[in-house]
């Protein structure tokens, strides 16, 4: 029996002080390597969520918000951009491809994405991956919608079903447009980005759904009195607004469905636009034109430098977190040390026994250091356990409610580091005890007063 | 003064001892008086000494002394040839593992090792011990089950934890473990102290028997003088300690 199977038994005889300890440093370092997990999925989930657009138009807002509303899903936008503003920049001469999109409406909690088929052409993802159709094709009439490949699953949806748009982003939904009901035309492949969680609709059905009539009528509605369909509050059932939203009913019912070819403006107002231009290293000046531009204050943000933005506000609050689970840790670490400070005076006994059977002190050093590094080391591993324990059972959550995927792989360089530094500290901090130990069995010898 | 003169020759007429000590003297560090001040003792292979005494006349101190746990500042501690004085702090460690075992008064036992463990423990730690069974041709769990059974632990308790033994039970394990592997010296700081009458006698019957088998000397400290005529030789320390004498006078 060596002196680590010694240090084991000896732990095992005072188990419940041992497992408080072992749970203290798993937890510390569950900590430490969830922080350092989640700060690398997000970089990497959301920074494959875009790819290839060089810049995001919106309304006059924050910039960080933009890209949260527009890519992510995440947050809603502050105001609308006008049909007007959004072909003057399709039209710039710049401009390869724009994608309009218009945001606010959900379908069983999905969100729903009003777009046209230049989305389905021009968005790319990852590493300038295209959209694929796992099955069907684009919408192509006022009544079609695209499904993104987790909504097709999750609600078990196939080609040629019909889906009903709510109005809200809750999964709650107060009120229906079941006048509309849509028709399945394609369902995405999986893309590993919120588009998973998305489904897709013609900008000219959801402004049929908001009550916007542009064919027949020959005049423009005056914009204060068009309801806005990115107004994501959830109305509650006695609010004036569901007599506001009846007064639309009849023109919904008359409402027919028409190729979107023949439609020249779908819908009045978008929530923003996505471009590509002929040269990417044009995208600053775009930039400066759009946000300077005079007839609609808007705001234009290039997706990448933004993300480092929000890295930026992340990495701080990420510091914040790293330092807090570093004094969970010291926390962890102090109660070790208290733990074996204290067992220490019970077993001089145990000590003086070794030192009559040839252990030297150091031999007693080296039994208290074991222990310490046992309990580091099995708090480590449990650690470890629980921050793929916490990863099993968060990816799906995280999933539907951030279309991030979660890769559960081996852990990190950092990681390791972590984990490293961890068993080192509990290895500095077994110092203390064991030098304790080591003195106490000099000066005792083998009488020991008990 | 019953100074030993009791002596055995070895073959070519030399005298060998299994404790030679000479002109020693140890105070404890931040003392001036020595507590222990012999000008000599021998023990010559295979003896069973009573060592008695006085509480504080340095029984204790003494018996550390022969382990190598302590270092005397004069004089020569000799056991087996081996010069103690002389010898380092982790020297002084190995050969305790191999030449010495020792019993204690009480709680000779680690509670979270069964009984086989805590015998075998003794030979992790020697590497003599260790040669000296496989010489044998015993495994050291055999060994330890056999001096278990000898000193009367039924088999069935053999992997019980020390910590469900009644205090005679303890003991014999704790002989068993100063017995294994055959150390030349067996130390004992009042191991009977906490038995009664009857588990005493049969204590040190079996401790005695088991000695004799290894060829073990025996040095035995007790304050029961009623057990010395059990023994070859009984040494009194206010006879040969010179500090416990001053210390005793002083007193009375
Ligand atoms: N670790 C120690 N440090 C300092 N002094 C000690 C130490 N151990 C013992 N002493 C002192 O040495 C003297 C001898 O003590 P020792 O324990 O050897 O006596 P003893 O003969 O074994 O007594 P007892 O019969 O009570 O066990 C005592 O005066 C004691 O105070
Ligand atoms: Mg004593």
């Amino acid at each position: 029996m060596n002196m680590l199977k010694l240090a084991w038994a000896s732990l095992l005889s005072r188990r419940a002080n041992a497992l408080l300890t072992i749970f203290a440093i798993a937890i510390s370092v569950t900590l430490l390597l969830g922080v350092e997990r989640v700060s690398q999925q997000t970089r990497t989930g959301f920074g494959n969520t875009i790819s290839g657009t060089d810049l995001i138009v919106g309304a006059r807002s924050g910039q960080v918000n933009l890209l949260l509303f527009s890519v992510f899903h995440i947050g809603n936008p502050s105001a609308n951009v006008s049909w007007q503003s959004f072909t003057h920049w399709r039209d710039h001469e710049q401009v390869t491809w724009a994608i309009p999109i218009a945001l606010g409406d959900s379908f069983r909690g999905h969100p729903v994405i009003a777009t046209d088929e230049q989305f389905f052409n021009h968005f790319q993802y990852g590493q300038r991956q295209s959209l694929q159709f796992a099955d069907g094709e684009a919408f192509s009439h006022t009544d079609h919608a695209v499904l993104g490949a987790r909504v097709a699953r999750q609600q078990n949806l196939h080609i040629g079903d019909d889906v009903i748009v709510a109005h809200g982003t809750g999964s709650v939904s107060f009120h229906h447009h079941d006048e509309d009901p849509l028709t399945v035309t394609g369902i995405l492949s999986a893309t590993g980005t919120p588009l998973d969680n998305a489904v897709f609709v013609p900008l000219a059905a959801l402004a049929a759904m908001h009550g916007e009539n542009h064919d027949e009528a020959d005049s423009e509605p005056s914009p204060a009195h068009r309801p806005s369909f990115s107004d994501q509050r959830v109305p509650a059932d006695d609010e004036p607004e569901h007599t506001h939203e009846h007064e639309h009913e009849h023109e919904h019912e008359q409402h027919d469905h028409r190729p979107l070819a023949e439609i020249a403006q779908p819908i009045d107002s978008i929530s923003a636009f996505f471009i590509g231009l002929d040269s990417q290293p044009r995208a600053i000046f775009m930039q400066r034109m759009i946000n300077t531009w005079g007839q609609e204050p808007l705001t234009a943000i290039m997706p990448g430098a933004t993300l480092q933005e929000l890295w930026r506000t992340l990495n701080m609050f990420e510091r914040t977190l790293a330092i807090v689970s570093g004094f969970v840790l010291l926390t962890g670490l102090i109660g070790m040390l208290a733990t074996l400070l204290a067992s220490l005076q019970e077993r001089r006994r145990e000590m003086a026994v070794l030192r009559s059977l040839g252990a030297g002190p150091k031999t007693i050093f080296g039994l208290l250091v074991s222990e310490a590094l046992l309990l580091t080391l099995i708090g480590i591993a449990v650690g470890l356990g629980l921050l793929y324990a916490a990863m099993l059972v968060m990816a799906p959550w995280v999933e539907t409610q951030f279309g991030v995927v979660i890769h559960i792989g081996a852990p990190s360089m950092v990681e390791w580091r972590r984990m490293g530094i961890v068993l080192l500290a509990g290895l500095i901090v077994s110092f203390v005890p064991a030098w304790r130990a080591y003195r106490n069995s000099l000066a005792d010898g083998l009488t020991i007063k008990v | 003064m019953a100074l030993s003169t009791d002596s055995s020759l070895t073959p070519n007429g030399a005298r060998s001892y299994s404790v030679d000590i000479r002109e020693l003297s140890f105070h404890w560090r931040g003392q001036t008086s020595p507590v222990i001040d012999i000008p000599l003792l021998q023990i010559p292979p295979a003896q069973r000494v009573f060592l008695h005494g006085p509480s504080g006349s340095g029984k204790s101190t003494l018996l550390s002394l022969l382990a190598g746990v302590h270092t005397p500042q004069h004089g020569r501690i000799e056991i087996h040839q081996h010069r103690l004085n002389e010898l380092s702090q982790s020297r002084r460690d190995r050969f305790r593992a191999d030449y010495i075992g020792y019993i204690f008064q009480q709680f000779n036992l680690l509670p979270f090792l069964d009984l086989i463990h805590n015998v075998t423990l003794a030979c992790e730690f020697s590497a003599k011990r260790r040669q000296y069974l496989a010489e044998h041709n015993k495994s050291a769990r055999d060994e330890a089950s056999r001096l278990l059974t000898r000193l009367s632990i039924a088999p069935e308790l053999h992997h019980r934890a020390a910590s469900q033994l009644s205090v005679g039970q303890q003991q014999r394990v704790a002989a068993a473990r100063a017995l294994i592997g055959a150390p030349a010296l067996v130390i004992a700081d009042e191991p009977t102290s906490a038995l009664d009458a009857d588990s005493r006698e049969d204590f040190l019957q079996l401790l005695f028997e088991e000695c004799a088998a290894t060829k073990s000397t025996l040095v035995f400290v007790s304050h029961d003088s009623t057990l010395a005529s059990m023994f070859d030789r009984s040494v009194s320390l206010l006879d040969i300690n010179r500090a416990a004498t001053a210390a005793t006078r002083g007193v009375s």
